[in-house]
């Protein structure tokens, strides 16, 4: 694996992490999305696009989705699937120390084992 | 049905701004230990100079537990409530509270203790200093603080009652909780009130052991909690143990269960559904971007690379996914946690696996093991939360 795409693959797990923080925090402050909500889609559309969280979230998102594209291609999705996986942790962790959510350590051994399955279920591809 | 047999001692005048310790023991067939207990509490009363009474609640004793505290009332201000019949600790417990908490002025405390002389009154001004430092509402005398033994508890049991309450707290993790299940506790009278008023009598339903439990969960919400070491002293039982650690555990999990799913706001369906279609698209997305960079190179430069990819049309069907996806996902989000929703996102590949079964490829045993990992790791994030320490109740 070449420095290039490592800087690529760490960058995905990056740019997703600051994304999906900021998306997050972004929809706290809009508020629960349901039926209410979606009854005006104006109002919700407008509260939505008045939150720069959002904003930078989704261009975030698509930045990641670029970095991911060049990662596979250089790296191909052998060595790059595992680098996707870091990024459960680092989002989980990010939500917890950021943003004050609250795992219960049986929640994280869940996360564990997820990584664990989609490291097995990508590698054994 | 049960009948009440008040036997009031010295009356209480509360003089305004002065708090009253009212201390509740529930009593089953102690009549070896009751006497001494009820004279241990006025002793580390009277040395503290507290104002305090003694609610005893004989649980339908077959021995004379009963008359044995009754004729206590000669000498100190002890209440004795009976239950006719044994109604379980966790009726006479709540029998006790509910006695206390209507008794109490608005600065008064209550403590819980077992009658069997294993908690030793004395521990309680150490209990009383941690609740005056006023960041709490129920101080839990712990095994499990530094400078807290067990006396008197073979090695075996010490082990499974630790077990016991490593795996509840691995569950339901209570903020400043150690000693889940522990009924040694200093309560201000204010929150057993407030509790009371909330629940009902459903505030303890559990009739055994694992009503200790199901009072720190339905406190949850709203209650601080604090503990402080103490010694334990089974060595100081004057007859046999009468719990089963076997359904003593089974009974603890049933009601974490159940005070669970009545605390808890449900993820709604939509939310789900929701949910797991983001996730089944992005994985749906994935597959197409996968295939449209396929066989591109090892992309020297990234400009002209992804130029080449967004020219395919698997990339563009991708990228249109992807959108979709987002809009789903940000509806998810505006509901559940993120770190639940987010690793979540890793039964995509479990759908994926799915989706190759239905394609006709064959899958690997270790795949399918991987597969097994995913959907046992999404069940845990999303079932094993808690709902957060504060306001859960709100």
């Amino acid at each position: 694996m070449s420095i290039y795409s490592l800087v690529e693959a760490l960058a995905t797990v990056a740019l997703v992490i600051v994304g999906q923080t900021l998306l997050k925090r972004g929809m706290t402050i809009v508020g629960p999305i349901g039926r209410k909500p979606l009854q005006a889609p104006g109002r919700l559309l407008l509260d939505m696009a008045s939150r720069w969280e959002l904003w930078v979230g989704s261009a975030l998102y698509g930045f990641s989705a670029a970095a991911w594209l060049l990662a596979l291609s250089t790296a191909g999705p052998r060595i790059a699937y595992p680098f996707l996986v870091l990024s459960y942790f680092g989002v989980a962790l990010t939500a917890t120390v950021v943003l004050r959510e609250r795992l219960t350590p049986a929640q994280w051994l869940g996360v564990f084992l997820l990584i664990a399955g989609v490291a097995v279920v990508t590698l054994t591809a | 049905m049960s009948s009440e047999t008040t036997t009031a001692g010295d009356t209480l005048e509360a003089p305004s701004g002065e708090r009253v310790i009212r201390w509740v023991t529930p009593a089953y067939n102690e009549e070896a230990s009751i006497a001494d207990l009820i004279d241990r509490m006025a002793e580390v009363s009277a040395e503290q100079g507290w104002r305090y009474e003694i609610i005893v609640v004989d649980d339908g004793s077959a021995d004379a537990t009963g008359e044995i505290a009754g004729a206590k009332a000669a000498e100190y201000p002890v209440t004795v409530l009976r239950n006719e019949p044994n109604a379980g600790l966790g009726r006479t417990i709540r029998r006790g509270l509910r006695a206390a908490a209507d008794l109490s002025g608005p600065h008064d405390l209550i403590v819980t203790l077992d009658a069997d002389l294993t908690q030793d009154p004395g521990w309680v001004p150490s209990m009383l200093a941690r609740l005056d430092q006023g960041d709490a509402d129920v101080v839990i005398a712990s095994r499990y603080r530094r400078g807290a033994r067990v006396e008197g508890l073979s090695a075996y049991r010490t082990m499974l009652s630790f077990c016991a309450g490593a795996l509840v707290l691995l569950v339901r993790p209570i903020d400043g909780v150690r000693d889940y299940s522990c009924g040694f506790r200093l309560y201000r009278a204010s929150t057993v009130r407030d509790a009371f008023e909330r629940y009902g009598d459903d505030f303890v339903s559990e009739k055994g052991f694992a009503c200790m439990v199901e009072i720190a969960e339905r406190l949850r919400g709203f209650a601080d909690f604090a503990e402080v070491p103490f010694v334990l002293r089974y060595d100081a039982k004057r007859k046999e143990s009468a719990i089963k650690i076997g359904p003593t555990i089974r009974a603890y999990f049933r009601v974490i269960a159940r005070v669970a799913a009545t605390v808890r706001k449900p993820v709604r369906w939509a939310t789900l559904v929701s949910a797991f279609l983001s996730i089944a698209l992005g994985a749906f997305a994935q597959r197409a971007l996968a295939g449209g960079v396929a066989g591109l190179g090892s992309g020297a430069t990234a400009i002209p690379t992804l130029v080449a990819a967004a020219a395919r049309p698997e990339v563009a069907v991708g990228l249109g996914l992807y959108v979709v996806s987002a809009v789903l996902w940000l509806g998810v989000l505006s509901r559940i946690d993120l770190a639940v929703a987010y690793p979540l996102g890793g039964t995509g590949y479990a759908f994926g696996v799915l989706l190759a079964v239905f394609a006709g490829e064959s899958v690997s045993p270790g795949r399918w093991f991987g597969f097994a990992l995913i959907v046992l790791g999404a069940a845990v994030v999303s079932y094993l939360g808690v709902s957060p320490n504060k306001g859960a109740l709100a």
